[in-house]
């Protein structure tokens, strides 16, 4: 076990699994965030993953709606794949000290697939850190404080209890 | 505007978690099997510890470990390095710990990539510059664990020969490394004495490294790079020893210092450091920290240049305000006075006679630099020699 | 908890070799580098021209031409790439040597990866670090144009079979070796020099107060900005003068050493946007929107800004301006000397001049957000920011 860092592993499990919900929940109330999900085209796949074989998160758009989930299935072939380079750039991104862009400029993981897309779901993650995170938090990690048209402690509470 | 060259693909990953990409950048030569390296000291600080955490943190391993590199780089050293990679058909070398296990590694990278068994005794001029293998094939990653010393970023490497007394001097791209790691979790608070001298000697590489290489925009950007960091953190970094901001930051300075100067073909300064360093068993850095200022004083190119040198040091407002006729004097007064602050601060070796250097070696010295040196300029001669070092004592 | 920390990867691949007739000293190295059988690429083969010279320079030292390919797409697509790829194998060729302008040499880096790769599907080799080398393939890019800071970059764009163009980021992408002999620039026009110093320029700035930026590629950029003010003019008053043309190119290089570490910003990705959009010169867009893009980071760049400035002013005028006015010095210097050199050649300094209207914003701003450059933007970009600029310059 010694290296293996199983408690860091199952907080990211964790928190990938909510930020999962978050960005559903961000789709189902925030006007923005909306508007970049309709910039994707349809049967758009997003997929981060962290190297070699850790855990995983997976966006769909089909038919307007999107869905996400931490669920392992790589019989979908993703149009972004990104793969956090280890455990802690991925610790790093889940625990929203760093935002994705971030993670880009940093070289923190290897990009599969379409760059354009890929920026337009990190614009999409800056909302959903907007309204997970707090703006002192926000401005710590120099991240990205975006205008929120839903009630931050609705989307909160229908991440963390609601059904989607 | 002469022609200029420059070649160095050494990937320098520097901060925060640097040393949890490892795996990755091995997996990315293709290196699945490679031979881990460090020394004692490296291994009762836990350093050692370390790499194998962040390695078995991901299914990657090593084909091979082996801890005993002797506190002086040796021959034997290489051997055994080179032994053992081919005995365990390894395909790459990790290398932690100071500038023992450094040299060791790069040494035994161009054993092995030259095909050697024992420790063949090279001419530097012939087979090294050949470059029979023009490619990178034996990934070697540098992980300091100590100050660095300036090479590892070079190609250039030393062996030193107690048994002949010889220092062997290795000027090739086969010893190149493929990656050097600045990851704070491998560094240890430096007391201040030890940052100082590293700090001085980096700055004096830097300045060499400076005014050499003017024609050449990419490396004096490094040299340029190295002294402004130098200037505006050493001192910080002395006070705040504890402070490991400070610390990823002046190492990676020196770093960048030891690729500018190291890339300088023939140099008087370097040769001298080097005889010196066998003298005094002191380190090529600490060497440069006292005898630089001896040597700026007397031989650096006294015109447009060296001029230079004053605005990474005192910044854009300042320079801009100095009278241009009177640069080169603010140059080396400013240096002067940094110098001494830091010295005087620290309580480092300022003259060479707190080295356990007398003057009945001069001679000696001297003889031993002009057949070291390579180069064609006529005023490196004896004389000079000697007049540097009695300028020093 | 411990904060995000900073992280940097610094690297440079290339190695250069640069100087007024260093070409027949530097080809002498290529037999060495195991080249025999070169995949020559070029924009066109006339006689005397300086592709014929660097043919002639190769073939001298025994390296043959294998075959020859004429780069005639401003973004290669997929199609030619896999022809090419049946051309270098059928030819038995073992390296690539491309001599030309930045679509040559990016095309040359695109058939690299490719090759190198040994790449089925075009999936393998886009986006960030994701092709792998599997075989040595060298690379030698000689360029022709001033200023082009593609020469070094560890990326090359792309257009797929459905016309999407997509940047293939890798240090694969980037030469093994590049020669830069300013001779071999002599005979140019003056748009494509202008094009090569304002684009390098621009890179410089953005590179220089960039997010990701080191002490080493700042002071790369510096380097880069005081060569670019010495020669620029220099070069357009005078093409044949040497020393000033292996000025810029040397700006140029630096600008590419520093885009594949520290990345570029804002201008850069919206004058990507307008080019892609409107179909106008990629570094016409810059210059109509840089000077405004500089505007927008001034908040965060200020510092960096007053810093810069000393290498465009020089000592008087720089110790004679105010520290607090040094930033918006740089701003209306920079901006002075684009306008200057885009009204005397008679090129757009407005949105309206390359026409476009205010419909056709959201589409450049939409194209903007896509773009990999804003990561590294000192400040955090909205797409009500983007509109605001490009209203500012309509």
């Amino acid at each position: 076990m010694k290296g293996k860092k199983p408690i860091k592993k199952a907080i990211t499990a964790v928190n990938m699994y909510f930020f999962a919900r978050s960005v559903v929940c961000c789709n189902k109330y925030d006007e923005n965030f909306r508007k970049y999900v309709g910039m994707l085209p349809d049967r758009f796949v997003f997929r981060f993953r962290i190297l070699p074989d850790g855990t995983s998160m997976t966006l769909v758009k089909r038919d307007g709606k999107l869905s996400a989930t931490t669920r392992r299935d790589f019989t979908v072939k993703p149009d972004v794949d990104v793969c956090f380079k280890n455990l802690e750039s991925a610790f790093s991104f889940v625990t929203g000290r760093k935002s994705l862009a971030k993670c880009i400029a940093q070289s923190a993981f290897v990009i599969q697939g379409d760059v354009s897309g890929m920026m337009t779901v990190s614009h999409m993650f800056d909302i959903v850190g907007s309204y997970m995170l707090t703006d002192r938090f926000l401005k710590k990690y120099d991240r990205a404080i975006l205008p929120r048209t839903a009630g931050v402690n609705k989307v909160r509470f229908m991440t963390l209890f609601g059904r989607l | 505007m002469s022609t200029f060259n420059f070649s160095n693909d050494v990937k320098i990953l520097c901060g925060d978690h640097a040393l949890d990409n490892l795996p990755f950048e091995l997996r990315t030569k293709d290196c699945t099997r490679p031979l881990f390296i460090s020394d004692e000291r490296s291994y009762r600080l836990g350093f050692v510890k370390e790499v194998r955490r962040a390695m078995d943190n991901d299914i990657a391993g090593f084909g091979a470990t082996y801890f005993r590199i002797s506190e002086k780089a040796s021959c034997k050293d290489c051997d055994d390095v080179v032994n053992l990679y081919r005995a365990h058909d390894c395909d790459g070398i990790i290398a932690l710990g100071g500038d023992n296990v450094v040299q060791v590694a790069k040494v035994a990278k161009l054993m092995l990539l030259q095909g050697v068994g024992d420790f063949v005794y090279f001419n530097h001029k012939s087979d090294m510059d050949a470059d029979k293998n023009p490619y990178d094939s034996l990934p070697l990653f540098i992980l300091p664990s100590d100050i660095p010393s300036g090479i590892e970023a070079s190609d250039r490497a030393y062996i030193f020969d107690e048994k002949n007394n010889f220092l062997y001097n290795f000027n090739s791209e086969m010893t190149r490394a493929t990656a050097v790691f600045l990851d704070v979790r491998l560094t240890d608070i430096m007391p201040a004495k030890a940052m100082a001298t590293a700090g001085l000697g980096a700055l004096a590489m830097g300045i060499k490294g400076f005014v050499d290489n003017a024609d050449n925009p990419i490396a004096l950007a490094y040299a340029t790079g190295a002294i402004h960091t130098l200037v505006n953190e050493l001192l910080p970094a002395m006070r705040h020893n504890s402070n490991s901001d400070y610390r990823i930051s002046i190492y990676s300075s020196i770093i960048y210092a030891g690729a500018a100067y190291y890339r300088i073909e023939e140099s008087l300064l370097r040769d001298m450091t080097n005889e010196l360093s066998i003298k005094t068993s002191l380190s090529h850095l600490q060497i440069l920290s006292i005898i630089f200022p001896t040597y700026y004083k007397e031989k650096v190119n006294k015109d447009r240049v060296f001029k230079s040198v004053l605005m990474p040091i005192v910044g854009e407002e300042q320079y801009a305000l100095t009278n241009s006729k009177s640069r080169e004097i603010v140059a080396i007064d400013t240096l002067k006075e940094f110098w001494n602050k830091v010295i005087s601060l620290a309580g480092i070796p300022s003259r060479l006679q707190e080295t356990g250097v007398e003057q009945g070696d001069f001679v000696k010295l001297a003889d031993a630099v002009i057949n070291r040196y390579r180069g064609t300029d006529p005023h490196n001669n004896f004389t000079t020699i000697v007049k540097l070092l009695e300028e020093a004592f | 908890m411990k904060d995000g920390g900073f992280y940097y990867e610094f690297e440079n691949p290339s190695k250069v070799v640069a100087g007024a007739g260093c070409l027949s000293d530097a080809v002498k190295k290529l037999p060495a580098l195991g080249l025999h059988n070169a995949f020559f690429m070029c924009d066109g083969h006339d006689k005397d021209s300086a592709v014929d010279e660097v043919l002639k320079a190769v073939n001298s030292v025994k390296v043959r031409t294998g075959a020859m390919y004429v780069n005639s797409e401003k973004v290669v697509c997929l199609a030619s790439l896999r022809e090419m790829r049946d051309v270098y194998r059928v030819n038995n060729c073992d390296c690539i040597v491309a001599c030309g302008d930045y679509r040559v040499i990016n095309t040359a880096k695109a058939i690299r990866l490719l090759l190198s790769g040994q790449v089925v599907r075009f999936e393998d080799v886009k986006g960030i670090n994701v092709a792998k080398k599997k075989v040595e393939i060298p690379l030698v890019v000689i360029p022709t144009c001033v200023g082009i800071s593609n020469v070094v970059t560890s990326g090359a764009l792309i257009k797929d079979d459905d016309g999407d163009v997509s940047e293939c980021v890798s240090p694969l992408a980037a030469p093994d070796y590049c020669i830069i002999d300013p001779s071999l620039t002599s005979v140019f026009d003056t748009p494509t020099t202008i094009a090569g110093a304002l684009e390098s320029f621009a890179k410089n700035i953005e590179e220089f107060v960039s997010k990701q930026a080191i002490t080493i590629t700042k002071c790369m950029n510096l380097i880069a900005i005081r060569e670019i003010r010495d020669n620029v003019f220099k070069v357009v008053n005078d093409p044949m003068d040497e020393h000033a043309v292996l000025g810029l190119q040397r700006a140029g290089l630096l600008a590419g050493v520093c885009y594949s570490n520290a990345s570029a910003g804002i201008a850069h990705a919206l004058s990507g946007a307008l080019s892609n959009v409107t179909g106008t010169d990629n570094y016409i867009c810059m210059g109509i929107v840089f000077a405004a893009c500089m505007r927008y980071n001034l908040p965060v760049a200020e510092k960096d800004y007053a810093q810069a400035l000393y290498y465009i002013i020089g000592d008087d005028r720089y110790a004679a301006t105010p520290a607090q006015d040094r930033a918006r010095t740089l701003i209306e210097t920079s901006e002075k000397m684009i306008k200057e050199l885009l009204e005397e050649n008679g090129l757009p300094l407005t949105l309206s001049d390359i026409g476009m209207k205010e419909e056709d914003l959201g589409k450049v701003v939409d194209e903007t957000m896509k773009s990999y450059a804003l990561v590294t933007n000192p400040r955090i970009v909205t797409k009500e920011d983007v509109y605001e600029i490009l209203r500012s310059v309509m």
